[in-house]
């Protein structure tokens, strides 16, 4: 680095201001200063001022204005932060030399909201967003949220800052926002990180980890960018040197066509296959080639609902009689099934927690295609208990179903065809009536109050379904009750779950995916708990601030409702559930927060709290046509607790 | 207080709600008001939902039709995940107005008369 050009100079002092000779569009040299006459007041007592004779401007492109070159050559949209010094050259470089495109800057009031809008914007956008957070003390911040994209396989790619050169930190915050080895924090939940010592070490970092992030199985990544490396000018004959490496090309991994050959016979042996899902969807192509292979062999298919796999209401999707069809298996061909354990055992919520295994059929063979093994960290356990199969097949599973499939094709007779022909048409009647069954349940508790999720749901419905329309929320807390009643036929109009079941996620997650259907012009409606809603209501602002179209249901059960049926069944195990205390510390209530008031309040159209469900169908018609206009809304509905 | 809020809400709930079902005779009158209070206070809304509803994943769907014995017996000995229910947190006579609520929620409108249903 050139002696006379050091880190932070525009700040060196007024007493050495400099005319300016930089010509316009003359970015690749660092023009003469020249000294101005020194003012006659100045604006601070000499002995305060730094004694250095550095110029106090920094004059050409600046190692910030690069890296902002490299984010645009990896296709980055979208870059969520909120303010942070570690970082304020590349901040700079983004608003100002970037022009605030590409990536534009999305402001956010928590770096947990902007990790969080990364994971969902990527499993909209199917590319990912990028997240910038302060060094230390943001990336804490960060780190659930990147937990939870972790253990959902999502990438993302995690910015932070720091201030390597001890003698160049400003003293006490500098230092406390500094790091030795920032990756550290969360090297257990990442899967690479590097802190780059050059810009060109940075431009390699960053395709590396692009490369690496995007490739099968995914997760995040973080790259520190060192704070004199944005902040300083590039030295000349630094940038004439400087590439960007291109971004190959790439394909995800696999399985071995021998294992694939093997598994199409196996598949074709058995009597009464099914075939389970969990994050087997990682594009739009996956739901069509799984309704393929389904057909093919005449299989059931048990969808876990963590990717948008299959649609909810093809005869051939099972999921709601999920228990039954598995005991019907004498195969099972699971999809990055995620916990394969879990599959076919159980651990009940009982007294010393007795392992207990699901009935199956004897002799159940099992065909594993997944990611899994295939990034494992030690610490955390998100890798799930062993399981067995029979026969496993490391590699990501969609890309493995098309040459499974042409295996089930080459080594089919035609008897084997008429036999699965004739199964396949059996298996799609036993689905037949399921769907009056649950609309008749869902009259049972039509009129109820607190608001039943099965009225809340179809409420909803009713008004979205001849919409564009995505929901990026998690439906468990539903009773699924949109899997059960919805008709979910495109391949993005859900996409799972958090992954680590970090709660605060679907808040900020559904804004990420809702930032992603804006640029596709789909309708966002989101259902989040109130207790989510509560770990990050900044979020709001964001989607205001932003103009990001978003309906925001809030489910709200006035409570941590998981954890008031925890606590309740260890009071009844411990005969005290008749105590005075067995609520404290489950309700959020008393009072009970005014969810609209806050959306109100960061700018945001809403309407609540609602407690009559007649009042459902007008609000919900209100809302949508906020949001048809551009802008987020958000509804308040006192629920029930499912 | 947090818990009366709750209950003031459920009293709600049940005044939609005709009280109708005839019991059994083996069956011990019970009261459906102090049952409501008494399905509140265990936390059997939370598993169960507030008129027994069901939920997917928590627990199902309580039906009158089930007979106040099996009710009973379930509380008591219970089978699957459900945690037990001694006479020292509900007496049998509680038990018995916990049936008398269940018993008196209407089955809910035909599933065809609903047109968001459709």
């Amino acid at each position: 680095m050139s002696k006379k050009i050091k880190r932070r100079q525009f700040l060196a002092g007024m007493a050495a201001a400099p005319a300016v000779g930089l010509a316009a569009g003359a970015t690749n040299a660092v023009a003469q200063t020249q000294r101005a006459p020194a003012p006659s007041v100045p604006p601070v007592p000499m002995t305060d001022r730094p004694t250095n004779d550095m110029p106090p401007q920094t004059i050409g492109k600046t190692g910030s204005d690069f890296m902002v070159d490299v984010l645009r050559s990896l296709d980055i949209d979208y870059i969520a932060s909120c303010p942070g010094s570690t970082f304020r050259g590349i901040h700079e470089s983004i608003i100002n030399y970037g022009d605030n495109k590409k990536p534009e800057f999305i402001t956010t009031l928590h770096e947990d909201t902007a990790a969080a809008m990364c994971h969902g914007y990527y499993k909209v956008a199917k590319k990912p967003m990028a997240c910038m957070v302060h060094g230390t003390v943001g990336l804490q911040h960060a780190s659930m949220a990147m937990y939870n994209a972790f253990a959902d396989r999502v990438p993302m790619l995690v910015l932070t800052g720091n201030i390597g050169k001890q003698e160049t930190r400003q003293a006490y915050i500098e230092w406390d926002h500094a790091a030795q080895d920032q990756g550290a924090m969360v090297r257990d939940f990442t899967k690479w990180d590097d802190q780059p010592a050059s810009l060109q070490g940075f431009a390699e970092s960053m395709v590396r980890g692009y490369d690496m992030m995007t490739t099968a199985p995914m997760a995040p990544v973080l790259i520190v960018a060192d704070g004199d490396l944005q902040e300083d000018p590039i030295p000349p004959e630094v940038e004439k040197k400087l590439h960007i490496p291109k971004l190959k090309m790439r394909f995800q991994p696999a399985g071995d066509i021998a294992a694939v050959r093997e598994a199409a016979k196996m598949l074709i042996a058995a009597q009464s296959p099914v075939i389970y899902t969990n994050r087997y969807g990682r594009t739009e192509n996956a739901p069509a080639l799984l309704i393929q292979l389904a057909e093919l062999i005449g299989a059931p298919v048990v969808d876990n609902h963590n990717r948008m796999n299959m649609p909810n209401r093809h005869p051939l999707n099972h999921s709601l009689r999920r228990e039954a069809a598995l005991q019907s298996a004498d195969l099972i061909l699971a999809l990055e099934p995620i916990d394969l354990f879990g599959l076919n055992n159980y651990v009940p919520d009982l007294v010393t927690r007795p392992n207990d295994a699901r009935r199956r059929q004897a002799g159940l063979k099992i065909i594993h295609i997944g990611t899994e093994g295939m990034l494992a960290k030690s610490n955390f356990q998100d890798f799930q208990r062993f399981a067995e199969a029979d026969l496993s097949v490391a590699g990501d599973a969609e890309a493995t179903v098309p040459a499974l499939i042409e295996a089930l094709k080459t080594q089919m007779s035609a008897a084997d065809r008429s036999r699965c022909d004739g199964r396949c048409a059996k298996v799609k009647e036993q689905s037949a009536k399921l769907l009056d069954q649950f609309r008749q349940e869902a009259a049972f508790q039509w009129e109820a109050m607190p608001i039943s999720s099965a009225r809340l749901t179809m409420e909803l419905w009713d008004q979205i379904k001849n919409e564009d329309w995505m929901m990026p929320t998690e439906t468990q807390f539903l009773s699924d009750w949109p899997y059960r009643l919805w008709d979910i036929n495109k391949p993005y109009q859900t996409m799972g779950g958090s992954g680590a079941q970090g709660i605060g996620y679907n808040t900020p997650a559904a804004l990420g995916a809702a930032l992603a259907n804006k640029d596709k012009g789909r309708l966002t409606v989101a259902v989040v708990g109130d207790g989510d809603l509560n770990m990050a209501p900044g979020v709001l602002w964001t989607a205001a601030h932003h103009k990001i179209p978003i309906l925001y249901l809030v489910h709200n059960n006035r409570s941590y409702h998981q954890e008031v049926m925890m606590i309740l069944r260890m009071a009844s195990r411990r005969q005290r559930v008749n105590s005075k205390n067995v609520y404290v510390g489950t309700l959020i209530d008393n009072p009970a927060p005014d969810y609209a008031k806050i959306a109100q309040g960061y700018g945001l159209y809403a309407q609540g709290p609602l407690s009559d469900p007649k009042d459902l169908a007008a609000a919900i018609r209100r809302a949508i046509e906020v949001v048809k206009k551009g802008e987020p809304a958000l509804i308040d509905i006192v629920s029930d607790g499912r | 207080m947090a818990m009366t809020m709750r209950i003031l809400t459920l009293g709600s709930a049940l005044a939609v709600f005709a009280f109708g079902a005839a019991q059994a005779q083996d069956t011990p009158k019970g009261d459906p008001k102090a049952g409501l209070a008494e399905f509140q206070k265990l936390g059997c809304y939370t598993c169960h939902g507030i008129i027994g509803q069901g939920t997917l994943r928590d627990g199902p769907r309580l039906n009158a039709a089930l007979g106040y014995p099996a009710v009973l017996a379930q509380l008591r000995n219970p089978r699957y995940e459900m945690p037990i229910y001694t006479a020292s947190q509900i007496s049998d006579s509680g038990v018995a107005d916990i049936f008398a609520y269940l018993a008196s929620i209407p089955k809910g409108p035909d599933q065809k008369s609903i047109k968001q249903l459709q």
